[in-house]
């Protein structure tokens, strides 16, 4: 099979627990008044966060994905991560998938960077003695040199995101899920960085990369997905879809 | 090029590994970490788990063994034993069904099956009863019990204590998850049952009707007697052994269906 992913009118409800859904009090008052007491309040309130989406990604493409805050572009790139199921729909995905849309998760400050690189390096599903060949690369890549020995809460907030980058681009998935560019260090490092991130992308057979900028998504896509209010407005190439986001917003 | 990574000799990732083994390892070492981390920057590191399960003994050893007026030397093995075995079931209760909540970050970004951080926190309660263990050798060193072949038995009950109460415990998880009064209930349970259980008292100290409804309904009882008796010395009775197991076989299915049914929703109930 080759890598792809294909959404087929997949829909995703989320639920919403407020404060008094979340009550065991509620259930059992529920039960013990034989659920004729709120009857109203059990229609569980849910958002729809995607709606009826089609779209059939297949090796080569690269896209950008566009809308608002909050039409639907983290919920989708989380479902194509495999966090959330369609709650109506289908999902077909072949292909590692692999994903930097928080590269710092794991991290523990109490551990030593070189401790860190194996939380976070089993986090991404690579096996122990893997890492151990990966470590002396990561370490350099980062710049830590002997800090690697230190605990992180020691680290400045750019040295925690150089190691944090150095370890999470490592991988090498089929399909790479991205939110925003990621630029991370000091200017010396970002060159290195960049570098580092135009070859992780092109190795993977299919990119997926939220962003607000028109200019990356020009640079770095070949297709360009709409979202608004977590339905697909218009699915095309760059050219043809950016000017309908953007020129509608100016 | 300046990178010293070269991304052709990097394996792709997942997929290789059994999914089952990988769960298991990477729990493991999780859990492990956990352990390292809770005890960073101390002296003594996670040694200290054991000093103060030394101390507890003493203490309880103490004053209990002047109350039942008992010879210390039959007195102290039996608190500690329930001690230490009554402290790992509790720990697997209580950090267990909060595990899917302190993973919350985890649950939203990364697509692993939830139950990693469950049995993470079931191996870093692993890891204290090992610690909690140097205590109790320490103990059998001052106040031998003899190693006859009942002893072996303690891992044979230590098995189907700890896979019960797991099952129990994740069951409890995925309702606590959904329900967040459940951690309190837990904890509030839990701490009455340590004195419903025979932990510090002796059975021979209650009368005969009390200590029949304690001994018989209370599921602790019966999972700390299968780890407890063989290491001092007897063999648990066929009784205590079926009890035991079936409760934990109807553990083990209450938590593997609760998870089977309901683990997809954990991401949108964190």
């Amino acid at each position: 099979m080759t890598t792809h992913v294909h959404l087929e009118g997949v829909s995703l409800d989320y639920p919403v627990y407020n404060q008094s859904s979340r009550k065991l009090s509620r259930e059992i008052i529920r039960l013990a008044t034989g659920g004729q007491l709120d009857r109203h309040e059990q229609r569980r309130v849910t958002v729809r966060a995607l709606s009826d989406i089609t779209a059939r990604l297949e090796v080569g493409d690269r896209v950008g994905l566009i809308g608002h805050n909050g039409s639907g572009k983290s919920t989708l790139l989380k479902l194509l991560a495999g966090i959330y199921r369609p709650t109506a729909g289908r999902l077909s995905r072949e292909g590692v998938v692999g994903s930097l849309l928080d590269i710092s998760l794991g991290m523990s400050p109490d551990a030593t960077g070189r401790e860190n690189i194996y939380l976070r390096g089993v986090l991404q599903g690579l096996s122990r003695s893997e890492i151990t060949r990966l470590v002396p690369g990561i370490v350099e890549f980062s710049g830590l040199g002997d800090f690697i020995e230190l605990p992180m809460r020691t680290y400045s907030s750019g040295m925690l995101l150089r190691l944090a980058f150095s370890i999470s681009t490592v991988l090498s998935p089929d399909i790479l899920l991205m939110d925003e560019w990621l630029a991370v260090g000091d200017a010396e490092f970002q060159v290195k960085a960049e570098e580092r991130l135009h070859e992780v992308v092109s190795r993977t057979s299919i990119l997926v990369i939220a962003s607000h900028s028109a200019t990356l998504i020009k640079s770095q896509c070949n297709r360009v997905i709409y979202l608004e209010h977590g339905r697909l407005v218009a699915d095309g190439k760059p050219d043809d879809v950016l000017p309908q986001y953007f020129t509608e917003h100016q | 090029m300046n990178s010293a990574v070269t991304l052709t000799d990097v394996p792709v990732p997942p997929r290789r590994a059994p999914a089952v083994w990988r769960v298991i390892t990477l729990s493991f070492y999780l859990g492990w970490q956990d352990v390292r981390m809770m005890y960073r920057r101390t002296v003594l590191g996670q040694f200290w788990i054991t000093i103060s399960m030394i101390v507890t003994f003493a203490a309880i050893g103490t004053v209990f063994g002047f109350v039942f007026n008992s010879p210390v030397i039959e007195y102290l093995p039996y608190l500690g034993c329930g001690l230490v075995f009554f402290n790992f079931l509790s720990l697997i209760l209580n950090d267990g069904a909060n595990a899917f909540i302190a993973a919350e970050s985890f649950i939203r970004q990364v697509a692993l099956e939830p139950i990693v951080y469950f049995l993470r926190s079931v191996w870093k309660t692993f890891f204290v009863l090992l610690h909690n263990a140097l205590a109790l050798i320490l103990l059998f060193v001052f106040f031998p019990q003899g190693i006859s072949p009942a002893t072996l038995l303690v891992v044979p009950g230590l098995v189907v204590a700890a896979s019960g109460i797991s099952g129990l415990a994740l069951a409890l998880a995925m309702l606590a998850t959904r329900y967040r009064d459940v951690p309190q209930i837990v904890a509030a349970v839990v701490q009455v049952l340590f004195y419903l259980t025979p932990i510090v008292w002796l059975p021979e100290a209650l009368p005969a009707p009390a200590r029949d409804a304690l001994l018989t309904w209370n599921p602790l009882t019966h999972m700390i007697a299968v780890m407890r008796e063989p290491l001092l010395g007897s063999y648990p009775s066929p009784q205590t052994w079926l009890t035991a197991v079936g409760l934990a076989v109807a553990f083990v299915a209450l938590g593997a269906g609760a998870y089977a049914l309901k683990r997809r929703e954990l991401a949108f109930w964190v």
